[in-house]
């Protein structure tokens, strides 16, 4: 067999970018913070819980935005919340990540009309994945999890401080 | 106890000679009272024996017209029966006495209706808003408001897709 330099390592060392093994690193230990606004929220505890169990891809919850790397904003964002939201995603470290669940979070949805309801909760925070629904089922929730992971892989995390203009 | 014959107690009171009123109703029967006599007529209804409604079931408001006519459903556990009361009060003097003294669920129940429909209650102990934001402005539920397009620095213009699949005026009078 030809030498090269692959041969000569011992078994259990990978070699990849350094890219790569941060965002393998980082796609699967996505911690979301539980932020049930409305119905969707009673979904977003079911693809938490032992049916969808989102731990299987090293997403936990967290009570906290200073622990998080991921918000699902699950649920009718109202006038009167939105200022909260935009103040818990200021909280969150960077890197961070929204997913956008159902559709009053996406564009105000059902209630679009009334007084009290936002439309749209990228009006005040800006967001990864759109996941639409009303309310999305826990698979869609894990197949948008598993969307914004492959997002994450594809990132190039070394610059994007230099990218993202929310720092 | 049937409304008409709750009504017939109460038209034997002196004080509230001329402010009540029995309504049939398309569904159930109601006593229309006048807001002048509304606490004498709420106080009555706890008071009395054999009305006894010890307990403010509800406490909500319409705005129809001219007027917003306020609904008070009070019940008697001790009696088994119920009692629904309306009160319209006109818009230029938007005032009415508190049952905050008689029932103490009155007050959240008027609370709402002050943010909801801008009743006032007089002598009510914290007439405050209850749901919406203390600096938000108008009461929503009346037929006149207008929802607000930014709110706090938040625009919340609807989008151009928004507005195209809006019914116009007329569109469903074909």
């Amino acid at each position: 067999m030809k030498r090269n330099l692959l041969n000569t390592l011992p078994e259990n060392i990978i070699i990849g970018t350094v890219d790569d093994l941060l965002n393998k690193a980082r796609a699967n230990s996505l911690f979301y913070m539980l932020f049930g606004l409305a119905c969707c929220g009673i979904e977003m505890m079911q693809t938490g819980g032992p049916r969808g169990d989102l731990d299987r891809f090293g997403s936990v919850p967290r009570a906290s935005p200073r622990q998080s790397d991921l918000m699902i904003v699950a649920g009718t964002v109202t006038l009167k919340m939105a200022s909260r939201v935009k103040t818990l995603y200021d909280q969150m470290p960077e890197p961070k990540y929204v997913i956008s669940m159902g559709s009053c979070s996406n564009s105000g949805g059902l209630f679009q009309p009334a007084y009290s309801v936002l439309d749209g909760v990228d009006r005040v925070i800006p967001v990864d994945i759109y996941l639409p629904g009303c309310p999305p089922r826990p698979e869609a929730l894990t197949s948008a999890l598993l969307e914004l992971q492959k997002k994450i892989k594809s990132e190039k995390y070394l610059q994007k401080s230099k990218d993202n203009a929310y720092i | 106890m049937r409304t008409s014959e709750a009504f017939a107690l109460l038209e034997q009171q002196e004080a509230l000679k001329g402010s009540i009123e029995l309504l049939e109703g398309e569904v159930s029967p109601s006593i229309k009272v006048t807001p002048e006599g509304l606490l004498a007529t709420l106080t009555f209804c706890k008071e009395s024996p054999t009305l006894d409604y010890k307990v403010l079931a509800s406490q909500t408001g319409v705005h129809e017209g001219e007027v917003i006519n306020l609904f008070y459903h009070l019940t008697s556990y001790s009696k088994g029966h119920t009692l629904a009361i309306e009160c319209p009060v006109p818009l230029d003097n938007c005032k009415v006495d508190t049952a905050c003294g008689l029932w103490s669920a009155a007050n959240w129940l008027e609370r709402e209706t002050y943010d909801l429909l801008g009743v006032e209650f007089i002598a009510h102990p914290d007439l405050r808003r209850i749901m919406l934001p203390d600096d938000w402005e108008g009461h929503p539920l009346r037929k006149d408001y207008v929802a607000p397009l930014t709110y706090q620095g938040v625009d919340n213009h609807p989008t151009e897709l928004t507005l195209s699949f809006q019914v116009k005026k007329g569109d469903d009078d074909e």
